[in-house]
Order: structure tokens, then sequence, then C-alpha cells
């Protein structure tokens, strides 16, 4: 896992604004239980390309991990409201099943 | 547009009075149109313009040598509006206007003459044509070099004119960025697949795409590094 880590990273380092390399290292770091550095990766995915709606329900995952299902759900919110935007009906209705999950 | 009348070959055979231009009036409904009479009978409807060249006159002997040349102007005059009609509704390449106008039984040297003159005129424009096939070839996907040569190619576009504008659309366009960007779309509507089998339809999508292999293979080889992190966790 450490080696994929590397090697994204090392993807990365050519193509910087490669959002999608990006979510499969916050992906990596989750794997690991690494919250904050998921959530970090899982940051920079979104701000280098907000359709990546999964990152939103994984970042969500991510920090409902690490004790802050507030933000998770805040997370998840936006990710609905992006997900409903671009028309991706699969990844706002999995968002919204987390959401309700959270908030039950 | 004005009705042609084709000289009449009769007008020579039995006829034995002389052959002489009687009329040349303008029509109403067009006066750059001249209806052209010999010994009183209609036998062709001209441009003005095409009048002056032939040097038309009244009271000119009419010959079968005019009569002939009257006919080739005629026959250039049809060509020539069909030629217009044709690009008016469509754009074409050189080729296909030319093939066009030889299934409509003009001869060689006439339709040379028209597709020079269209092209002169700026009607036929076979650069602009090409680049507006690329552009509708990529317009909601990207596409690599060998799909848009093969699109040109079927569309006619002369291999030198396909070459520059392929080569102009390739310049401007990053294939591994686009082709990349082209498979992550792909990605993004296949769900749950395992990272070879979404590989390898990525592959044949970039390849049908007519991107060149090894922009398929830098392509497909990124997916191979980042594909595992994702569908472990989309599992």
């Amino acid at each position: 896992m450490h080696d994929r880590i590397e090697q994204l990273k090392k993807m990365l380092q050519a193509e910087p604004d490669d959002a999608f390399c990006m979510y499969g290292l916050a992906l990596e770091y989750a794997k690991r239980g690494d919250a904050a550095e998921a959530v970090s990766w899982f940051d920079r995915t979104i701000a280098a390309d907000p359709r990546q709606c999964y990152a939103y329900f994984h970042k969500a995952k991510s920090q409902h991990e690490a004790g802050d299902a507030t933000a998770a759900q805040g997370t998840l919110q936006t990710g609905l409201r992006q997900a409903r935007a671009m028309g991706d009906l699969k990844a706002a209705s999995e968002i919204e099943a987390f959401l309700d999950e959270l908030e039950s | 547009m004005p009705r042609k009348r084709a000289p009449q070959p009769g007008l020579f055979a039995d006829d034995r009075s002389p052959n002489v231009i009687t009329g040349m009036e303008p029509l109403a409904s067009d006066p750059n149109q001249r209806r052209i009479k010999v010994n009183g009978k209609i036998v062709a409807t001209l441009r003005t313009g095409d009048v002056a060249d032939l040097g038309l006159a009244v009271h000119l002997a009419w010959t079968k040598s005019l009569a002939q040349r009257v006919e080739r102007v005629l026959a250039i005059d049809k060509a020539r509006q069909q030629a217009l009609a044709l690009l008016s509704a469509r754009a074409l390449s050189t080729k296909t206007l030319t093939r066009r106008l030889r299934d409509r039984g003009h001869s060689e040297s006439i339709v040379r003459q028209i597709v020079d003159e269209v092209r002169r005129d700026g009607w036929l424009n076979e650069r602009a044509y090409a680049e507006e096939i690329v552009r509708n070839a990529t317009r909601r996907k990207p596409a690599g070099r060998m799909l848009l040569e093969q699109k040109l190619a079927q569309r006619g576009v002369e291999p030198a004119t396909a070459g520059r504008v392929v080569r102009a659309a390739s310049d401007a366009q990053d294939d591994r960025a686009a082709a990349y960007s082209l498979a992550r779309r792909r990605l993004a509507t296949m769900g749950s697949v395992a990272p070879d089998t979404a590989v390898r339809r990525v592959a044949g999508l970039l390849a049908r795409r007519g991107f060149e292999d090894d922009v398929v293979e830098a392509t497909i080889e990124r997916l191979r590094t980042i594909l595992p992190s994702i569908s472990d966790a989309h599992d």
C-alpha cells in the first residue's frame, strides 16, 4: 500500500493537476486509516475537480471515522448538491443514503 | 431561377432560310437575363454577361458553331447553378463537389471550370471545410489523429489538406490529456467493474476514437496505477 502511495505521488509530481490521481491518493490514505491526510487529499481533489462527486462521499466517511459527524454531514450535503447539479444520480443516491444514516 | 432552353437542333436541319438572331429581349422577371430568338423562335435564355461574351447581336448569323458555343454556355450555367445549390445546402470537399457534378452528367471540362470558379469565389474552401469536420468530430468527445484523418478521407478531403488540418488540431490539443480526460469520463459511467475490465474498455474506446498506440498505452499505464486504489474503495 505504501508503494501505491509512492507511485501515486510520483505520478502527481509529473501531473500536479490530476484530480483523479489525488482521489486515488486520498483513498489510499483512507485505507491506511490516516483520516487527516485522507481528508486533506479529498479537499485537494475537490478543489481540482469539483465534479468528482465520490470524493465528497469518501471524505465524509473519513471525517465520520475520525469522529467528526457534523463535518461529515456538511460534506455530504455539499456533495449531494454537487451530484444533483451534475445529474449523477447514482452518486447522489449513495451520498443521500449515507447522510440518512448519519442523521438517524 | 429562369428556365433555360437549349438550342433547337432542328433549326439547322429543316430550315433553308438563313438563320439569324431576331431578338434578345430582357426577361421581365430578371433584366439580367436575355431571351434569344432565332428567326422568331426562342432558342435560349442567357445572362447578359454571356450575351456580351458570345458577341451576340440582332441580325447576327446563327451558325452551327455559334449554337454550339451557346449550348456550352448554357451547360456551364446549369452546372454553376447546381454547384451553388449543393454548396448552399452543405459545405463540400472539392472531391465530393466534383463527383456530384459528374454524376449530374456534366463534362469533365465544365466540372473543372465550375470547381475552379466556385473555389476562386470562395464558395469552396477545402481547408475551412476540413476544419469544420474536425470541430464537429471533437465537439463532444476528444478524438485522436487517426479518427480525424479517417473522417476527413470519408468526406473526400484531399490528403494534403487533411494532413495539415489534423496536424494543426493535434498541435492545439494535448493528445495525452485528451485521452486521459476521455478515459475518466468513460470510467465515471462504468459503475463497479474490476480494474482489468475497466482498463480493457477504456483501451477499446481510445482506439476507436483514433488515439495513437503510444497515447493509449500511456493512458492505460496511468489508469493501471490509479484504478486499484479507487476500485478497492468502490467495491
